[in-house]
């Protein structure tokens, strides 16, 4: 079992890789780069971003209100991190207003909002309980 | 208390491995629709297919963002472990590890900047890298399998069930809130609280969106000088609008279904393909040509069988009304079971081909 998934994983890698190096109109390098900053984006910035948040929180906010805190902290980064790029909108065409319709800065923080407010919720009803 | 252990990041592991088998199987399918190698064929039922598989592609991979912090998180102090390298077994896998999470952060990233349109962010073309990558995801992915297997399959202590449940528990409501701010580009009902969604179904020009305008195709208009030539093996006609108003009309009810994962269904009415091909003659694939002048889409192939189906249409009008020019006026091709990309708009010939 083991082996044929190594087996089936080292095959499906070759062909990747084939693809990488020889398709029409690949670019490996510029590809390889992408990769290296998203991987390093990912791993030693916005982790420890996280990571950092997250003890400030256990370290500061009082008992009751460290889990929720904690929860919408994680819900919060992960929402605006698929958001950014319509908050941001490069994409925008001038020209094709059904293409991102909405509002979208506005629409991140009535969600944030809404997340803050139901952790503010669950550590008001942590403390009667 | 949230703490980290192998059980926590077995279970990410295979929520995470599922969704990556999803997006992938459902990836390479909406590729091979697209770029259909010989061997491959595309059904035209049923009907909703690729709407409902292109869907879920996105929608799982918008889904994966979490769950994959949440991974790299659950094994984050090993990632400095000292020494960094216990030899070569060690540092192969280590080597598989950094091959897996920079491929897979390379499907999301890629996948989210090509539904922002995003593409001045990526310095090569979307379609081929995020095809390849997507290879050496899964093979990292299977071959991650295979290595940790053993470790997955150990039993969990008690004290680390507490500590997984409350992860695991937020990793599902991070996921449930970033579904629910997609997920109405495509489910309707879900509309209202898309509050991220790229399109909605009901917003654009005849309350449809559009992915490709008429000025960006360079269609500027269309006047009584159009003619569609419809060629095959037996004749050659040149129609008028006109023309076409006086076949016979059927209304269908299709989704337009993008590969950006939005859809939207619409009835539209028009002429069968099948109707126009029996003038003409032949029973090969069909070529459906644009008066499209920029590149990308500016034509499509039709399988024998799709061109033939009794619902695959020359659409002149969409909800009782003449195409809007960016819909594809004067007529547009709409088929069952079929990516956006390929209904091709300003339809300006169709020709049977001979292989």
């Amino acid at each position: 079992m083991r082996l044929f998934l190594a087996a089936a994983g080292l095959a499906a890698i070759g062909y990747g890789a084939y693809g990488w190096l020889f398709a029409d109109g690949s670019k490996p390098v510029s590809q390889l780069l992408f990769l290296g900053a998203v991987l390093i984006g990912h791993d030693f910035v916005v982790l420890p971003l996280a990571i950092g948040a997250g003890a400030l929180i256990t370290r500061f906010a009082p008992a009751r209100a460290r889990r929720p805190a904690l929860a919408a902290l994680a819900i919060s980064g992960a929402v605006t991190l698929v958001a950014l790029p319509f908050v941001l909108g490069k994409g925008r065409i001038a020209d094709n207003p059904s293409a991102f319709p909405q509002h979208y800065g506005r629409n991140l923080i009535v969600i944030l909002a809404a997340v803050w407010l139901a952790a503010g919720v669950a550590a008001l009803v942590h403390k009667r309980r | 208390m949230v703490r980290r252990s192998s059980g926590l990041t077995a279970r990410l592991g295979l929520m995470l491995g599922a969704a990556f088998g999803i997006c992938f199987l459902t990836g390479v399918l909406s590729h091979y629709i697209q770029h259909p190698p010989g061997w491959f064929r595309w059904p035209s039922r049923p009907v909703q297919l690729y709407r409902i598989t292109q869907g879920v592609h996105v929608a799982t991979g918008l889904a994966c963002f979490p769950l994959l912090t949440a991974k790299v998180w659950s094994v984050y102090p090993k990632l400095f472990a000292r020494p960094p390298v216990r030899g070569v077994l060690h540092g192969l896998e280590r080597l598989s590890i950094a091959l897996l999470s920079g491929a897979a952060l390379f499907e999301l990233v890629t996948g989210l900047l090509n539904i922002a349109y995003w593409y001045g962010a990526m310095p090569f073309g979307f379609i081929g890298a995020h095809y390849w990558t997507a290879w050496l995801a899964i093979g990292a992915l299977l071959l991650h399998v295979a290595v940790k297997l053993p470790v997955a399959r150990q039993p969990v202590p008690a004290p680390d069930k507490a500590g997984r449940r409350s992860v695991l528990v937020l990793a599902a409501v991070t996921v449930g809130v970033i579904t629910l701010a997609f997920l109405g580009q495509t489910v309707r009902p879900l509309r209202r609280v898309a509050l991220l969604a790229p399109r909605l179904p009901d917003v654009g020009p005849q309350g449809l969106p559009v992915n490709k305008t008429a000025s960006a195709a360079g269609v500027t208009r269309v006047d009584d000088g159009y003619r569609l030539t419809v060629v095959g093996p037996d004749a050659r006609h040149a129609l008028t609008l006109a023309d076409l108003d006086q076949l016979p009309q059927y209304t269908v009810s299709l989704p337009i279904s993008c590969v950006e994962g939005w859809s939207a269904g619409a009835e539209w009415t028009g002429v069968r393909v099948a109707d126009l091909l029996k003038m003409v003659g032949g029973n090969g694939r069909v070529r459906v040509d644009s008066l499209q002048r920029t590149p990308g889409y500016g034509s499509s192939i039709l399988e024998p069988g799709q061109a033939r189906d009794p619902l695959t249409l020359l659409a002149l009008r969409v909800g009782g009304e003449p195409l809007h020019l960016d819909h594809g006026y004067p007529c547009r091709l709409i088929a069952p079971n079929r990516p956006g990309a390929l209904q091709t708009k300003w339809v300006s010939g169709l020709t049977v081909m001979s292989t």
